[in-house]
């Protein structure tokens, strides 16, 4: 009997997760946004040129997927399947916006689809990273998102909490080395 | 990553370098849990939406298709029940014609009154159709 191959295992293990989304799990559904999350947003921000724009789309994406998993065949993937609705909504964006576009090519292809190896490390980092993430306090969190994310200054960030920079640039420095500590695997 | 180090060195005078790959990843962190929220949202409202939502939703695309079953059924209907005072009324007419060729002795209407008028009307009207 021959053994089942890494990639046949990752599917079942997609399969499985689509059928418990579908009967209205909603730890499954997050598992399976955050195995084509990346690949979306790569895949998105190419297709519209804007980050905060691909990240609406994105989500838009998942919920009328969540919506339409039940018309989704249980023998096709989730992938492709998911990839086709997500270009599908940003063409629709783009003609709604008028903007000329050349036609984008095709997603499926573009979606950076990590090797099951891969999507193992990606899966554990990420878990690890969210972990980290929720560890911080809420100030710390707050801190680290306005600055890496949103671009704030630290004397910014500072005024808008009422502190000093010397004070948001410390909490900064304790966030970022606990955040690091989970993706020291990665980085290595 | 290295520029980091360097500026977090215990000093706090200065920003520290940003760091890409953090903001990538607290990026998708913030959207996964946007997303999260947004999926647990959409799930209660699917299963409490009720009826009068239903309706606004889906009544435009509803009004034509019940018009729509309405006509076919109406004419569906039409073809296959008639009403009882309809049905009497041709019974009657149709049993007087009877009683009126029988009481006559006429071969022909008799068979007129039981099979209806000979026509050779479907003859022509199959001659123009070819």
């Amino acid at each position: 009997m021959r053994e089942p191959t890494r990639e046949s295992a990752a599917d079942a293990e997609e399969t499985a997760l689509v059928e418990r989304a579908r009967r209205g799990d909603p730890a499954a559904f997050d598992a399976l946004v955050g195995r084509h999350l990346p690949g979306a947003l790569v895949a998105a921000e190419r297709l519209l040129g804007d980050r905060a724009d691909a990240e609406d789309l994105v989500q838009d994406a998942f919920l009328r997927a969540l919506d339409r998993l039940a018309m989704l065949d249980p023998n096709r993937p989730f992938g492709p399947w998911f990839f086709t609705l997500l270009r599908n909504l940003g063409i629709n964006q783009l003609r709604a916006r008028r903007v000329r576009y050349t036609e984008p090519e095709k997603l499926d292809a573009a979606s950076p689809d990590a090797l099951p190896d891969e999507e193992m490390v990606r899966a554990e980092v990420r878990e690890r990273f969210d972990a980290a993430l929720a560890a911080l306090t809420p100030r710390q969190r707050e801190i680290v998102m306005l600055f890496e994310v949103e671009g704030w200054k630290g004397a910014e960030i500072a005024e808008h909490l009422g502190l000093t920079p010397e004070n948001v640039r410390w909490h900064l420095h304790q966030a970022k080395k606990s955040l690091r500590v989970s993706l020291s695997s990665l980085r290595d | 990553m290295n520029n980091d180090r360097i500026n977090e060195a215990d000093d706090f005078s200065q920003d520290p370098a940003r760091d890409a790959m953090l903001g990538a990843l607290l990026r998708e962190a913030r959207l996964r849990e946007r997303i999260a929220v947004a999926s647990r949202r959409h799930a209660i409202r699917l299963v409490e939406t009720p009826w009068y939502d239903l309706v606004a939703r889906y009544g435009r695309a509803a009004v034509p298709i019940g018009i729509a079953a309405a006509l076919i059924a109406a004419v569906v209907l039409n073809r296959s029940v008639r009403s009882d005072a309809e049905f009497a009324a041709q019974s009657a007419t149709a049993s007087t014609d009877l009683r009126g060729a029988v009481a006559g002795g006429s071969r022909s209407a008799v068979t007129d009154a039981v099979l209806g008028p000979d026509s050779t009307e479907f003859l022509i009207a199959m001659a123009v159709d070819r």
